[in-house]
């Protein structure tokens, strides 16, 4: 939701952006399966879950993987991915804490477009990565 | 590993069409806690320079409710000879050549990728599957492609 546009002169190289913490809930989890279209039941039916040795339903990756693109958007700007790519590690349970966090690593042209590398990652409350991550936007230049 | 169909490389597995749709792109929205307005509304979107809402990143992957069944993924995967068992979701990548907009109806082509093995970090090998889907507008442009790698452990 940038208000104001980013422009590519205006990125530093090592810049943060702004980190956010959502703690998931069963409710997160039913309401993303609904939205996605993803119904393996380990994901939804606890008792499914438990009868093959879970303790409990667990998140799907693209829940959290989907909750971390904001994070560019809101930056970048509408519009203006050109590639997400993220790498699923640790599972992602209900009430687990996760930080949702990302850095500027490159800036370069190519093929006329002006582009901006970040790394992302999702981390649990014990420290652990739930994804990680990168993405590639395309800035505006300012005139 | 060695179960695995290599013959299945490049082979198209699926066509279909995926209308993008208001109401879902913005229950897509709400799904992963993304309240910007140009996922639910039209006219902040056509302010900011598109034709309607468009979709958030991940979107694409709500594609699935257009396949020919509901477990296509699965079943390819049997097909192949993946073992659903020792396998799981690697990566997710989705590379854009333009924003995805509401009202239209893309065509999609899902196509098996590269199949490699790797030696896992702990060792043992692992079988590397690719699952491409790519999608075109109504000008036979492409818009998205979506790629995911399963991963299936020896």
């Amino acid at each position: 939701m940038a208000d104001e546009q980013l422009y590519f002169e205006d990125v530093q190289g090592n810049e943060e952006l702004s980190p956010f913490a959502i703690t998931i809930t069963r409710t997160h989890i039913v309401k993303y399966a609904g939205a996605s279209g993803d119904f393996f039941p380990i994901h939804h039916d606890e008792e499914f879950a438990k009868s093959v040795g879970l303790p409990s339903v667990f998140a799907m990756g693209l829940m959290h993987g989907g909750m971390l693109t904001r994070m560019v958007t809101d930056w970048a700007g509408d519009g203006r991915v050109k590639r997400y790519k993220i790498r699923f590690a640790t599972m992602v349970w209900p009430g687990d804490t996760l930080t949702f966090k990302g850095k500027v690593v490159k800036k370069y042209q190519e093929e006329c477009e002006n582009l901006v590398d970040c790394e992302l990652s999702i981390v649990n409350q014990n420290g652990e990565n739930a994804i990680t991550g990168n993405a590639t936007v395309s800035l505006p230049l300012k005139q | 590993m060695g179960n695995i169909d290599k013959g299945m490389i490049g082979k198209k597995l699926n066509e279909f069409e995926f209308p993008v749709e208001r109401g879902k792109v913005k229950e897509f929205a709400s799904a992963i806690c993304d309240p910007n307005p140009v996922y639910q509304d039209k006219e902040y979107a056509r302010n900011r320079g598109f034709e309607d809402v468009i979709a958030p990143v991940t979107f694409p992957i709500t594609s699935g409710f257009h396949l020919s069944s509901d477990n296509f993924v699965l079943d390819t995967a049997l097909e192949l000879g993946m073992d659903p068992g020792k396998s799981v979701h690697g990566t997710f990548e989705v590379i854009y050549q333009r924003p995805m907009c509401a009202g239209e109806t893309l065509r999609g082509e899902m196509v098996i990728g590269d199949i490699y093995e790797k030696e896992g970090k702990r060792g043992g090998m692992m079988t590397m599957v690719e699952m491409t889907n790519n999608f075109y507008d109504e000008e036979d442009s492409l818009v998205v492609t979506l790629k995911n790698v399963f991963i299936e452990r020896s």
